[in-house]
């Protein structure tokens, strides 16, 4: 209350001097520099994300790569691996003893369709021996 | 930085000693073929024997191979015995190759039991010396389809 009763006893002109001094005034930023200091905002947030995209290509294209080695790793490592087979000894490769046997079966009435022609017959037993034969490496298993 | 002017006369100049060495080179080439004496060319037959020793013989396998540089197979026959007169089986890419896989089946009871010629190979040799030639035995099986043992070996043929 004291304060009050003081500043009221303030002369005219020296409360508004003070008043011109210490009165919260609105600034006045001129539109260009607020234009200058928006469009480098923007520029630079248009860089950012620029980066970003050259960033997530690059991650992209590394990943895409360390897939394609893995892949083929993979595919040199398992190409000589031996294909799975339903009989009971998968290393065994037909042989003219394979197709006598069968000849002897199809004699005997019995036998299989080796070729899938629909038929149990010689030529069945052709296919084997033929495949006993073959100079490619594997042959019939 | 210096830059140095193009001189049109020494690429000519490289062409031409590039030409020289080219035409140098075929030269040499051809002294060289002309020089080398023809190999003999001769077209030959060689029997393939098994011996099945005492057993009968219903089943056989056998790889021939020969000395790749100097042998081209150029036909197969069958054998000596009934059971196996007929051409084996083999893969008709041997031919013109060096390496064969014979074989051959019999299910009748005329069967050979002793040492018998089971195909008859036509070669084609270049060299007037022997060649290198060998016979394996992969397999070989009675009428009961049990393996036996049998001895294989390559003769001179007939006609020589």
């Amino acid at each position: 209350m004291a304060g009050e009763h003081e500043q009221s006893d303030l002369p005219g002109a020296l409360k508004s001097d003070l008043a011109s001094i210490y009165e919260p005034r609105s600034l006045q930023v001129p539109s260009q520099l607020d234009d200058a200091i928006l469009n480098r905002a923007r520029a630079k947030l248009a860089g950012a994300a620029r980066s970003r995209g050259r960033r997530s290509l690059r991650w992209w294209a590394g990943a895409a790569t360390a897939a394609a080695c893995l892949a083929l790793a993979a595919r040199f490592t398992f190409y000589h691996s031996p294909a799975p087979s339903d009989q009971t000894d998968p290393t065994h490769r037909v042989n003219i003893v394979d197709a006598l046997k069968l000849a002897h079966q199809i004699e005997a009435g019995r036998g299989r369709d080796v070729n899938g022609d629909g038929a149990i017959d010689q030529s069945d037993v052709d296919t084997l021996a033929m495949a006993a034969v073959s100079l490619d490496a594997g042959g019939l298993q | 930085m210096k830059l140095r002017r193009f001189c049109p006369v020494r690429p000519l100049y490289a062409m031409i000693i590039a030409l020289i060495i080219l035409l140098s080179s075929f030269t040499i080439a051809q002294i060289r073929v002309a020089e080398e004496p023809v190999a003999a060319v001769h077209f030959t037959n060689v029997d393939l024997v098994v011996d099945p020793r005492g057993t009968p013989l219903a089943a056989y396998q056998i790889e021939f191979l020969a000395d790749p540089a100097r042998v081209t197979l150029v036909g197969i026959e069958g054998g000596q015995h009934a059971a196996f007169k007929q051409p084996p089986y083999y893969d008709p890419k041997a031919l013109s190759g060096n390496r064969v896989i014979l074989a051959a089946l019999n299910t009748g009871n005329d069967l050979p039991r002793e040492k018998t010629r089971i195909a008859r190979l036509h070669l084609r040799v270049t060299g007037a010396d022997q060649p290198k030639l060998s016979a394996k035995l992969i397999v070989a099986a009675s009428s009961n389809e049990k393996t036996i043992s049998a001895d294989v070996s390559v003769s001179e043929g007939a006609g020589q």
